[in-house]
């Protein structure tokens, strides 16, 4: 017996139709036909599924002029209550007040909304009735077509849909049980999220902006190194369409990061491409590197823009509402340069050359002189290397060092988490992750350290434009002055945080860790 | 949750009708219904085509049992019923046996706020301990009148009773099973009616399609929506939307996903 519940669907033979259902339910005087009704129904997601992570589905369902917003657990239960909204949402601040609102904006945070598969759906309704010729049991017999952009929208097999009517949950029991032992009628799930995304070519998290590359320590360096730079390639190029679009910052953002883990995996993994290779393409994605930098500046000012007001005394806040129309302003025209440039035919013809030459079968010039060596040798060497580098950087770094030494530890600091993370599969998980958390943290407090910096003199540079001619651009000027001072302010507890966050990255346990890892294994 | 009390001391007046009718345009607006039967008589039960029994009915009025475990979702999407039972006829021994019994039934109905925007009571004829309870779990109380001087008499009755018990729920009237071809109904219906009780304009006219319902089994909004006396249902219904808060159309419609 297969087991069955009173709220079941079942995927549907083509050849059954309602009449036909009818029929199998004992005839007229036992099933009838309710009303039928259209529906279309849209999954939504950040582009780097965080709704799908908390294990969520976001859907909009539409029907005759009403929309209904739906927040589901993964088995399709409701875990808020669903919201009135006709509009097709994107910004999660956007939507209306209500539970389901503070509980999709905690996730997506700067990230935008985005259609995922769209389904149509047409329902014929049927009821199951008793003795008194009432409805005991509701049935929806449901057509989905999913929409697909490319091609013919694609069918989703037909179905039956149990709905029990309340107090008459064994009459619904039986009718499962009907289709599941007698006609084998085989189950489907309750959330057509999964079925939905496979037709339109996608598969829930198929996208990160973590680097996952499964590689065997074994494999040559060569193998290994084409194999980090084919996934950093393929980020690349799926953050291009969305950072031109202008999506959310946060496609800018896994652009740049991809942009430079690529010239670190370029040029931290040592004699290992043909040299003329690193050499063209570390300048190339260096270029593109910097094409980025400006929009990516702004951005993360406008982010920050509301921490740094609440910083303010209250009565300030207000103005830097100047500033930030300027600001906005020239995020705005920077935004179009970028766009210009990832879209210019130079950018898509360097891009694609780079795929091609990572997936030809064999890359031009001599390959360098470590190629050949296994991967987990030649990591354990390189991480060994630049560990050992970041370490003597740090211990000399006193009170007074100039600001350009963090800079550079900052630099050195990201090379060693990127090789780290390149070859993360070949190491023990647990240790890395260990090991991990104080760099990550010492990476934040030099960034914070050289963001505060980089700000302050900016808005310094912006004051200048500032209107000093009427009373409401003095009051701008003084605030900026006022965020000047509490970037500079927020510098200095970074800087004096640092050693601290040194230590703890510099501590005997990590340095046992550090050496039994790689020191000993790159021998 | 809004309450509404569909009441009057008379019996025959379309209570039932009204109850069964505004339960089911509530449903189809979106609204989570439910149609508590309260007359032993059965006759919302019936019209609904669920079985007039309640398993364990004295342990549930007297708050040991459950009120969701004995609903019953009906022939129409969000319309649920908490059938009559027989056992109702001693309600009033029941209530008076427990304490605060003149607040039995709003702390029954209370647990069921998450589950229904809208409770309508279709009570029966009386004026008892039972009619006191649901004057005091009421949001509104709506009163079918036919236009008759012994029914206004009856109105005011009811609105001294309430007046004397302190009990400030609004009280509706409206006019039920009005014959246009009798001058009477005429007369009252034009006539001016206690100021303590709002009226609304619309009235609900002798017709056969309400008698059908027993026929039917159905609400006369169900099976002869355009008729006179559906529209008129339809009508009163807008009409209270307008002057009871927190009837608005629901934002839940149903969909497969």
């Amino acid at each position: 017996m297969n087991s069955a519940s009173p709220s079941d669907s079942f995927l549907l033979p083509d050849d059954v139709d309602v009449e036909r259902l009818i029929e199998l339910f004992g005839g007229p005087g036992c099933c009838c036909q309710g009303h039928s009704a259209d529906f279309s129904l849209c999954y939504f997601d950040s582009f780097d599924w965080r709704l799908n992570s908390a294990g969520l589905r976001l859907l909009q369902v539409t029907s005759d002029g009403s929309a209904v917003l739906r927040l589901q657990s993964a088995d399709g239960e409701q875990v808020v209550e669903p919201l009135q909204s006709v509009a097709e949402p994107a910004w999660p601040a956007d939507l209306p007040d209500s539970d389901l609102r503070l509980r999709v904006s905690s996730l997506l945070e700067m990230r935008v909304l985005l259609p995922l598969a769209r389904v149509q759906i047409e329902s014929i309704g049927l009821a199951l009735l008793n003795e008194d010729a009432k409805t005991v049991v509701r049935l929806q017999l449901l057509s989905l077509l999913c929409d697909s952009p490319d091609r013919e929208s694609i069918a989703l097999g037909p179905r039956l849909r149990l709905i029990p009517v309340r107090g008459y949950t064994a009459e619904s029991q039986r009718a499962a049980d009907f289709l599941a032992n007698e006609m084998v009628w085989p189950k489907v799930p309750p959330c057509l999220f999964e079925e939905a995304l496979t037709a339109v070519d996608r598969a829930p998290g198929d996208y990160s902006s973590k680097l996952k590359v499964a590689l065997r320590p074994k494999q040559t360096a060569l193998e290994a190194q084409r194999e980090i730079l084919r996934a950093l390639s393929l980020t690349i190029e799926r953050n291009i369409p969305g950072t031109r679009a202008d999506l959310d910052s946060e496609f800018l953002h896994d652009l740049r990061v991809a942009i430079r883990r690529t010239r670190s995996a370029l040029t931290q993994i040592k004699l290992v491409l043909p040299e003329p290779v690193v050499k063209e393409y570390q300048q190339r994605f260096a270029r593109l590197g910097q094409v980025t930098g400006p929009t990516r500046d702004l951005d993360v000012f406008l982010l920050e823009l509301p921490g740094l007001r609440a910083a303010l005394p209250p009565a300030m806040a207000a103005d830097l509402d100047a500033l930030e129309v300027h600001v906005r302003k020239a995020q705005r025209s920077e935004q179009r340069r970028l766009k210009r440039r990832l879209g210019s035919p130079a950018t898509g013809a360097m891009v694609q050359a780079w795929r091609e030459l990572l997936d030809a079968p064999r890359l031009p010039g001599e390959p360098g002189a470590l190629s050949s060596l296994p991967v987990a040798q030649l990591a354990s060497q390189q991480i060994w290397r630049m560990y050992k580098r970041v370490r003597k950087a740090g211990r000399a770094i006193q009170p007074d060092s100039p600001a350009e030494a963090l800079h550079q530890l900052r630099k050195d600091c990201k090379k060693l988490r990127y090789l780290i993370e390149f070859f993360r599969d070949i190491y023990p998980a647990k240790p890395l992750k260990r090991m991990l958390r104080p760099l990550k943290d010492l990476l934040d407090c030099l960034g914070q350290f050289q963001d505060r910096e980089l700000q302050a003199e900016w808005l310094e540079g912006l004051s200048a434009e500032l209107d000093r001619s009427d009373p409401q651009g003095r009051r701008s000027l003084m605030a900026t002055g006022a965020l000047v001072a509490h970037l500079l302010r927020d510098q200095h507890l970074a800087r004096e945080r640092f050693a601290e966050r040194f230590a703890r990255f510099d501590a005997a346990d990590s340095h046992v860790l550090y050496r039994r890892l790689f020191r000993d294994r790159g021998a | 949750m809004r309450v509404l009390g569909i009441y009057n001391i008379k019996g025959g007046v379309g209570k039932t009708a009204a109850a069964v009718n505004i339960g089911h345009l509530a449903a189809a607006d979106g609204l989570r219904t439910l149609i508590w039967d309260l007359d032993p008589q059965g006759a919302a039960t019936f019209y609904l085509r669920v079985k007039p029994k309640v398993r364990g009915s004295k342990r549930m009025l007297l708050g040991k049992r459950d009120l969701s475990d004995v609903l019953k979702g009906t022939d129409y999407p969000h319309l649920d019923l908490l059938p009559a039972d027989f056992s109702y006829r001693n309600m009033d021994l029941l209530f008076g046996g427990t304490k605060k019994p003149t607040t039995r039934l709003r702390r029954l109905l209370r647990p069921l706020a998450a589950q229904y925007d809208l409770v309508v009571l279709d009570c029966p004829p009386s004026i008892s301990l039972v009619s006191e309870n649901i004057f005091r779990a009421v949001d509104a109380l709506l009163l079918p009148t036919i236009p008759t001087p012994l029914s206004l008499r009856t109105l005011e009755q009811l609105l001294d009773f309430m007046a004397g018990h302190d009990l400030g729920s609004p009280v509706l009237t409206f006019y039920s099973m009005v014959d246009r071809r009798k001058q009477l109904h005429q007369d009252v219906v034009a006539s001016p009616v206690d100021a303590r009780c709002g009226v609304l304009s619309t009235t609900i006219p002798y017709a056969s399609e309400v008698e059908r319902m027993g026929l039917e089994r159905r609400p006369v909004t169900a099976f002869a929506a355009c008729s006179m006396a559906g529209r008129s249902y339809q009508a009163l219904w807008t009409e209270l939307k307008s002057q009871v808060a927190g009837l608005q159309p629901g934002a839940v419609f149903d969909s497969p996903y």
